[in-house]
């Protein structure tokens, strides 16, 4: 990879470089004090606008999160019907949605301007993209909220919503292609104006995998909103619920893959700026991104496994045999990914017994501690759990049960969201060049999350076990002639699920208070290094 | 990033470089994930085996 | 001379070839396979 070489200029970015390097305008890059990295200033500017959007998406749907959660806890049994199923329906679209998919497009210009080397390929697209996918945002949020979207985040049809929420996702689907378009576009000239040499590096690699499920996923998305879309508005006469449900996952879980791929990517990059790891084998850790882009997106089948509309093989080969390709995958990088951390802990001199680099592990750096709990809770509980609810003749004992949530709050909050917040953690010093303040709580923040997440997930997933349902007001059916059957047991867990929750809350707060008294308030970090975590 | 380290520029500069490498640590780490998957799958199996009988 | 690069290797470092598969693999196993056996679902006959 060509360096680029930092001259100082009395600028107000003290480190940009002022005659053209690579295919940087001059004036348009700058050198990272702390990393050695090249950093497109255009890329910065957006890079900054996705991130601050994502943590005010991850703000509402947080408190969102906590109130359904004292609903669901029959203890507490917050909210009225109305506003439950409201508020489940605002949580998941700004969770699963909106803070992944604005993160997600920050991550995908870093990848390809600051790791390439390259300037941004359209200031005009990524403009484009924003202004759709905050109006999308803000469309869909406002609608919900006025109560004219009670549909849940899956919107199944018959039920209909209002015309503008189907807007607002096209529009932040749309928003979201433009991005990735801006980051292919940046592949293509940091390759025609030979900013690199040889092949690109393994987090651009996974970012291209991410990008790449990302058109798959967004494609999927315009196939069913655009009829829906003109059915809510009458233009169009019905859409056949079992199309529409096979094409919308389509949308709804492969996004989720997207989550994974751009989580991976997060973990290799992570684990090099916390502990200097780099790739163990290319071939292997590359070929497990190609899994994922061939067969990650057959998983969603599995939502459709109790579907009358589709065969017993097409069930079986897209949540099985095909599927299992995409596992293998995330088991590789499973292992390739703390092997890297264990192999430059192990060059380090920490070689005691089998775990004595693990013990040694920079632990206080909370980009690394929400890396390495990401991965673990990542593996353990969402990996497993996924893995066997995906399979047909089981998914039978779980479906639309807690289990299912319980599953992924592990991979996208436990997983992604906590992955997501160890990179906020260096993307504020060398993005926004601000200083966190409160450090001694931001070295704690990952644990608090990791807790809360861990026993809310396991809280659902046991309550699951005992039949109690995903998406439900009441449990207890208040006033009905029968008792519903769920025991003591099933109360424990959904008590231990609010617990988690009211912590993980806490946490999330945490991170949103410390990182945005960061962005607007934190010490500039001008011509040094950031402080080491 | 401590002081003594390399620059991040510098680990992605020569990331295609492989190098011999030790993990028996990470080994035991996904034999214990492995180990847990399979208890995990059993068990769901038995479940199900309990609640769908086969005459 | 030229180096002579394995297949799989310009397969990995060619973007738009992993795009076009990413797109055609699961378009085919999931979504078309999946009208396919919707289409050709008989109607239910009404008692």
């Amino acid at each position: 990879m060509a360096n680029a070489v930092a001259i100082p200029a009395s600028h107000e970015e003290s480190e940009v470089i002022t005659k053209p390097v690579g295919n940087h305008a001059a004036g348009n890059s700058r050198t990272c004090d702390t990393t050695g990295l090249p950093v497109c200033l255009t890329a910065q500017l957006f890079i900054r606008l996705n991130a601050v959007l994502g943590v005010v998406a991850l703000l509402a749907g947080g408190i969102a999160a906590l109130l359904i959660a004292l609903t669901r806890w029959p203890a507490v049994h917050l909210l009225d019907p109305v506003w439950y199923y409201r508020l489940t329906t605002f949580h998941g679209l700004n969770m699963l949605i909106f803070w992944i998919l604005f993160m997600e497009v920050g991550i995908l210009y870093f990848a390809s301007t600051t790791l390439l080397n390259s300037r941004l390929f359209s200031k005009g697209m990524a403009w484009a993209s924003f202004v759709m996918m905050v109006a999308g945002a803000v469309l869909v949020d406002v609608t919900i909220l006025g109560g004219k979207a009670d549909v849940m985040m899956t919107s199944y049809v018959p039920l209909k919503a209002h015309s503008n929420f189907y807007l607002g996702i096209i529009l932040v689907a749309v928003g979201t292609l433009i991005g990735v378009a801006n980051f292919f576009g940046t592949l293509y000239i940091a390759k025609r104006d030979k900013t690199y040499a040889g092949s690109v590096p393994l987090v651009v690699f996974g970012a291209t995998a991410a990008a790449i499920i990302a058109v798959v996923t967004l494609l999927h998305g315009a196939l069913v909103m655009i009829p829906t879309w003109l059915w809510s508005m009458d233009i169009l006469k019905e859409v056949d619920a079992g199309w529409y449900r096979l094409v919308w996952w389509g949308l709804g879980h492969q996004s989720q893959q997207v989550n994974v791929c751009a989580m991976v990517s997060v973990w290799y990059f992570l684990a090099t700026l916390t502990t200097g790891a780099k790739p163990l084998n290319q071939a292997v850790c590359r070929g497990a991104f190609v899994l994922y882009i061939l067969f990650i997106n057959l998983a969603s089948a599995h939502h459709l496994l109790v579907d009358p509309g589709v065969g017993a093989s097409w069930k079986i080969w897209n949540t099985s045999y095909a599927m299992y390709l995409a596992v293998l995958a995330s088991m590789i990088h499973g292992f390739t990914v703390p092997a890297s951390v264990e192999t430059a802990m192990r060059k380090k001199g920490h070689n005691r017994g089998l775990f004595g680099w693990l013990a040694a592990a920079p632990w206080k750096n909370p980009g690394f501690s929400a890396f390495f709990l990401s991965l673990l809770i990542f593996g353990f509980i969402g990996g497993i759990t996924g893995v066997t609810l995906g399979t047909q003749q089981i998914n039978i004992l779980a479906h639309n049960t807690l289990r299912i949530p319980g599953h992924f709050h592990s991979t996208v909050v436990g997983g992604t969201s906590l992955a997501f917040m160890g990179l906020a953690y260096y993307v504020v010093p060398l993005i926004f060049k601000r200083e966190y303040y409160a450090r001694g709580l931001a070295r704690v923040q990952p644990y608090l999350f990791a807790v809360g997440i861990v026993l809310m997930s396991l809280g659902m997933s046991f309550a699951g076990s005992y039949g109690v349902p995903r998406r439900h007001w009441d449990i207890e059916f208040t006033g009905a002639q029968f008792a519903p059957g769920f025991g003591s047991g099933a109360h424990v867990m959904l008590g231990l699920m609010g617990v988690g929750a009211v912590i993980a809350f806490v946490g999330l707060l945490t991170f949103i208070l410390l990182t945005v008294a960061a962005v607007f308030f934190g010490k500039k970090i001008e011509n040094r290094a950031m402080t080491p975590w | 990033m401590p002081e003594n380290e390399e620059k991040a520029a510098e680990v992605f500069a020569h990331e295609h470089e492989e190098e011999e490498h030790k993990t028996p640590g990470t080994v035991v780490l996904t034999l214990a994930l492995l180990i847990s998957f399979a208890v995990y799958y059993f068990a769901n199996w038995k479940a199900l085996a309990d609640v769908w009988h086969v005459r | 001379m030229a180096v002579k690069v394995h297949p799989i290797q310009r397969l990995m470092d060619n973007p738009w070839l992993l795009l076009a598969l990413g797109i055609i693999v699961p378009f085919l196993s999931y979504t078309l396979w999946g009208w396919i056996d919707m289409a050709s679902m008989p109607k239910a006959t009404l008692p």
